[in-house]
């Protein structure tokens, strides 16, 4: 126990770094992800097939090619970005071709019917999308989204190999540091993790209840 | 950069056969794990939609399992296994007959892969389970059936088929997943680009390959899934098409 | 001598009493048609005599063994009464002669080529031997209901339970399979059918059995229970269904 006691400090510093990544990088892949995924269900081939290009593209790679891609062939392109802003770019847009076929299939599960009244009423084309359609979608999508949300909080322990020195980085260093105690090191940073999704779902699930009722 | 690409850094060798041994590991990684990973599944799910009173601590441990290990970073879990569960002389004698085959990071990481991965297969599948009519289990207890027998003859064979579509993409994500274990020092495919890169700097053209042959992999896979998919829900439900697995879907 | 005999059966889910003390005996051979309301409980009586629900008291024997007693082998006691359900439920994973093999080779053990001679004869008994090697979605609703009839028929049972086996069918298919019951009737067989086919009732019951709210309310030969019903439930009942 003196070992968690001891480090707690320095590897709840982590935590911080962690939810600054985190957050970041959700509001990013919300961002592309809405868009992308309003292209992806575009009527036009020219805008809807650039969309699947970059959601197949991205879903073929697993995160931590993309991440090191990030990190250093953006750098080599002269984009010279800390290893945080690396991880919070290669986590918003690897998340976000995830996003964006939940969004898509949101969208086309509201009837046409809606379509077809407001575009009656005259609305465009991207009025009908962002004030009709989008927010019924975004209704219906929401616990997807949670799930992907959760899922991008766990990845965030993937940018320690760029050096990111968030939360599960801070656990690494303090475990082989200590050397001896691999369990409770490695057992407290699980436990942090699970609360902290755990109890996120369960929030968004009381909150869909409560939208729902 | 892009005007002096050097591609001989994986074309040629030894940057080639690294990256071929890399992914002779990673495929070898992503078929156990799968295979593990739909037993351990299987198992689990089985004993989450039980019913007898007297199970319910089993249903209870079972669903804190799938709740946490589904809640935890992968790369938390290798962690574990590998710096943690293999640094005991205990485990480390078990694997001793394996060794020759596979190295402790290979073990420890088709362990935690495997592990991580059942959780989400178990998921699945107890929810095709679920979505079987009530009145199938019934009738083959009607017929004389014991439960065993009924779910293994009638209730299984339908939950597999209509859960294998998200089932398959849980297979996509393990293959993809294979690549975490980089990080206990496995020697997959990614692992091999970073030594490239760190020998030559030419990380375009190092992760560039990594990620082809990934996506090979992924494509392939997919195209099986999709086949299998295919077979499987004709003969359960005729009337329904559903979405078969598309290149690369979960992470 | 009964060959199955209900004694103060009750059931109820929580608050809601389902069976309120059934008594009933059905003597081997006998073909009872049970009526009554909806969520009377019919089909909660006809699923405990074959334990696919237990009961919360009373005692019930069907071919000398108790289905709620522990000490009962269910599977043995299942093989030995055919149930017919209104889905059919047929394995839809399954051919049709797959579908009535099944329970014969895997709980009696019979080899596959001798199960597979007994479901041809028993496809032929419900008269659609042509389709043995069809899927169930290959059929219509009369046909499967039929191939559902002689997979129930396939373990040899000494009872068959029916719970309204036409209610799903369309109109011109109800024929067919009541057809097959007739048969059946006629073999002797022992029969407890819930259903709402008054004419099968007239014809083929030897006692129809009333039941309301979780109790059986009267038991009588089917020419006095449809000439004079003796209860005011059984007589609203009976208005109501005939004049639909
Ligand atoms: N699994 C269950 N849980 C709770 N209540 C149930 C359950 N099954 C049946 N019931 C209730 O028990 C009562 C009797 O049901 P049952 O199915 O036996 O009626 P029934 O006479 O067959 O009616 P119907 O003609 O509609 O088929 C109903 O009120 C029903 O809602
Ligand atoms: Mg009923």
């Amino acid at each position: 126990m003196g070992a968690i006691t001891d480090n707690l400090p320095f590897m709840l510093a982590g935590l911080w770094e962690t939810a600054k990544l985190a957050v970041l990088a959700i509001v990013l892949s919300a961002v592309l992800g809405v868009l992308v995924g309003a292209m992806r269900s575009a009527r036009s081939r020219l805008v809807r097939w650039p969309a699947i290009g970059y959601i197949q593209l991205i879903r073929s790679a697993p995160l931590i090619v993309f991440i090191l891609y990030c990190y250093f062939v953006l750098s080599d392109l002269g984009f010279d970005l800390t290893p945080f802003w690396a991880g919070v770019v290669a986590l918003g847009v690897f998340t976000s071709a995830y996003l964006a076929e939940i969004v898509h299939a949101g969208i086309a599960s509201v009837p046409r019917g809606q379509w077809e009244a407001a575009r009656a009423c005259g609305l465009s084309q991207a009025i009908t999308m962002r004030d009709v359609v989008l927010p019924q979608a975004l209704r219906r999508m929401a616990p997807a989204l949670v799930s992907e949300f959760i899922k991008l909080i766990k990845d965030t322990s993937l940018v320690s190999i760029i050096g990111v020195f968030e939360f599960f980085h801070r656990v690494e260093v303090t475990n082989s540091r200590l050397l001896t105690e691999p369990f409770a090191v490695l057992g407290f940073a699980a436990v942090c993790y699970f609360v902290l999704n755990y109890g996120l779902s369960r929030f968004a699930r009381r909150l869909e209840l409560r939208l729902d009722a | 950069m892009f005007n002096d690409l050097s591609w001989s850094v994986v074309l040629d060798d030894p940057g080639r056969s690294f990256l071929l041994h890399g992914a002779w590991v990673s495929l070898q990684l992503a078929v156990l794990a799968i295979i593990g990973s739909t037993v351990v599944g299987t198992l689990v799910a089985l004993g989450r939609v039980s019913t007898a009173p007297a199970l319910a601590p089993l249903r209870w441990l079972l669903s804190a399992y799938v709740e946490f290990f589904r809640n935890v970073p992968l790369l938390v879990q290798l962690v574990f296994w590998s710096f943690g569960m293999f640094s005991l002389d205990l485990v480390r004698a078990a694997a001793a007959p394996l060794n020759p085959v596979y190295s402790n990071q290979f073990l420890a990481g088709l362990l935690g892969l495997t592990i991580y991965t059942s959780a989400y297969v178990a998921e699945a599948l107890r929810s095709g389970i679920q979505s079987v009519p009530r009145g199938q289990l019934e009738a083959a207890r009607a017929g004389g059936l014991g439960y065993w027998a009924a779910m293994r003859a009638v209730v299984l064979p339908q939950a597999f088929a209509l859960a294998f579509p998200a089932i398959g993409n849980q297979y996509i994500s393990a293959t993809k997943n294979t690549s975490v274990v980089m990080a206990i020092g496995v020697t997959d495919v990614v692992f091999q680009a970073q030594q490239i890169e760190s020998a030559t700097f030419a990380a375009f053209e190092a992760y560039t390959a990594a990620l082809v042959i990934f996506v090979v992999i992924c494509l392939a896979e997919s195209a099986l899934l999709a086949l299998v998919v295919r077979g499987m829900l004709t003969r359960v439900r005729p009337g329904v098409r559903t979405a078969a697995p598309t290149p690369a879907l979960e992470s | 001598m009964p060959i199955i005999e209900f004694t103060g059966v009750r059931k109820s889910y929580g608050d809601l009493a389902v069976l309120n003390g059934i008594d009933l005996s059905v003597t081997e051979g006998e073909v009872v048609v049970l009526l009554g309301p909806s969520g009377s409980g019919k089909s909660t009586l006809l699923r405990c005599i074959n334990a696919l629900e237990d009961v919360s008291g009373g005692t019930i024997v069907v071919n000398g063994r108790d289905p709620h007693d522990r000490a009962t082998n269910l599977n043995e006691l299942r093989s030995g009464v055919g149930f017919v359900f209104q889905h059919f439920n047929l394995y839809p994973h399954m051919t049709v002669a797959q579908n009535i093999m099944l329970a014969p080779v895997r709980v009696k053990k019979l080899p596959k080529d001798a199960a597979r001679r007994r479901a041809m004869a028993l496809l032929e008994r419900v008269g659609i031997p042509e389709k043995a090697d069809s899927l169930p979605t290959q059929l219509s609703g009369g046909q499967q209901q039929r191939v559902a009839i002689a997979r129930a028929l396939a373990m040899d049972p000494a009872i068959m339970l029916f719970d309204e086996p036409t209610s799903a069918l369309d109109p011109e298919m109800i024929q067919e399979v009541l057809e097959v019951m007739v048969d059946l009737a006629g073999s002797g067989m022992t029969m407890v059918v819930v259903t709402h086919e008054m004419g099968f009732a007239r014809k083929v019951a030897d006692r129809v059995v009333f039941m309301d709210a979780g109790r059986v309310v009267e038991s009588a030969a089917p020419d006095d229970f449809f000439a004079s019903p003796s209860t005011e439930r059984a007589q609203e009942f009976l208005r109501r269904v005939t004049h639909i």
